[in-house]
């Protein structure tokens, strides 16, 4: 018969005793015994010839994680498509076209925003998704402030931005996560992917976190941009 | 991320590259399946809904991954298109009774036996020898093995008895020994 004939009752139940037997399942009252059988056997020789697990190379590991970033695997983090994100808005902001109509848009908004009254910026909230741990360092850390803008960014002011966030990625990294320093309009940011932690590490980077005044941002993705201000305000 | 796909390697690599050795037989092709299998795995990943354990989940995607490069090797090599098949053979011979199945694999000379004459199934339908295997490692329903293969049920059904009559044919003359008392 060729395997694309349906199978007869009979067949049908011998198929099913052989792969009991197969599977080390005990036979089902005395039908198919002898495929049943066939099957235990066979399953027997399989389990006493366990194929080996063959060997695996560093330099393997490191074949497969270029071409895991040579096919983009890497990019759809949070910090990746923030970046992505700004350099398509530097690019039109470039543009020359865009850009005298761009300056006159943003006077007129902030012209707008000044008359109402409105703040660009909110404070950065414990209700924000900040831990407990970490929800009271927002104002007593060795920040002078910290403000969440509207496009998510946690907006900080340090008396030596560079030295701070040097500090922070090197604390950071030693955790293991991947961070991402930019600069942006003068200020300095940095990105950091925190989804991918591992949990045995998650209290100490919450510690470095809260010792810096910084909440657990709810998302996993860490943005920070610092610029210089006052000395910080010890509680 | 790139943290999270080197631990994904290190602690499934070895099980991963095993499953696909098992059903592709050249190690390069068995590491490009391993890359395949841990980029889609990785690509895919947000699709898991630990609803079952993960190193299943893992194994079937490196199984499928597995049987589709098999396949696609097979549809380049003109030559594996006249691999014998046994719809024209009457089924092999089997001793009217088996011995146990302790018997059939206690001693050194029947196992040794066994691993020839499944090195010859393989060579001949690594497909099958490959499902046959996992069957009796995960004790995979006909419904598993239907996900694997991307075949229906009822498809699935008539190529494990297909699959049997192979195993049949192959270890035929291991079932022969063994039952004769030459193991």
């Amino acid at each position: 018969m060729s395997d694309r004939e349906p199978l007869n009752p009979a067949q049908e139940a011998e198929l099913a005793a052989w792969l009991r037997g197969l599977r080390g399942q005990a036979a089902e009252s005395g039908l198919g015994k002898s495929a049943h059988s066939e099957g235990q056997c066979l399953q027997r020789a399989l389990s006493a010839t366990v194929a080996e697990q063959p060997a695996l190379s560093p330099r393997e590991l490191e074949v497969l994680l270029a071409q895991a970033e040579h096919e983009g695997l890497f990019r759809a983090s949070g910090c990746r498509l923030c970046q992505a994100w700004r350099e398509a808005l530097r690019s039109v902001w470039q543009a020359p076209a865009w850009r005298w109509g761009g300056a006159f848009s943003g006077a007129l908004a902030l012209s707008l925003l000044v008359w109402l009254g409105l703040p660009t910026q909110s404070p950065w909230s414990a209700e924000d998704g900040a831990p407990a741990a970490a929800s009271g360092g927002v104002a007593g850390g060795e920040t002078g402030g910290a403000m969440r803008g509207s496009d998510g960014v946690l907006q900080l002011r340090v008396p030596d931005p560079q030295a701070w966030r040097e500090s922070l990625a090197t604390d950071l990294q030693a955790q293991g996560l991947e961070l991402r320093r930019y600069e942006r309009l003068g200020r300095l940011g940095l990105d950091v992917e925190l989804s991918g932690l591992r949990a045995e590490r998650q209290p100490a980077v919450q510690a470095i976190l809260k010792r810096r005044g910084i909440p657990w941002p709810a998302d996993g993705v860490l943005m920070l941009e610092l610029s210089a201000g006052p000395a910080p305000t010890q509680p | 991320m790139r943290l999270a796909f080197r631990q994904l390697y290190l602690d499934y690599g070895r099980a991963l590259l095993r499953e696909c050795s098992l059903c592709l037989r050249d190690p390069e092709m068995a590491r490009d399946a391993l890359q395949n299998a841990l980029l889609r795995i990785w690509k895919s990943c947000a699709s898991y809904r630990g609803d079952s354990e993960l190193f299943p989940w893992l194994k079937r995607v490196a199984r499928s991954v597995a049987i589709d490069e098999l396949r696609a090797s097979a549809a380049r090599l003109p030559s594996s298109a006249s691999l014998p098949t046994l719809d024209e053979e009457p089924d092999a011979a089997m001793p009217d009774e088996l011995p146990g199945p302790e018997a059939l694999t206690a001693s050194r000379l029947a196992l040794e036996r066994y691993r020839e004459c499944e090195a010859r199934f393989r060579e001949a339908d690594p497909e099958a020898a490959a499902v046959i295997r996992w069957i009796a490692e995960d004790e995979l329903s006909i419904e598993d093995v239907a996900r694997l293969l991307n075949r229906t049920p009822q498809a699935t059904r008539q190529y494990l008895y297909q699959c049997r009559r192979k195993a049949r044919h192959y270890l035929a003359p291991w079932y022969a020994q063994v039952a004769g008392g030459e193991g």
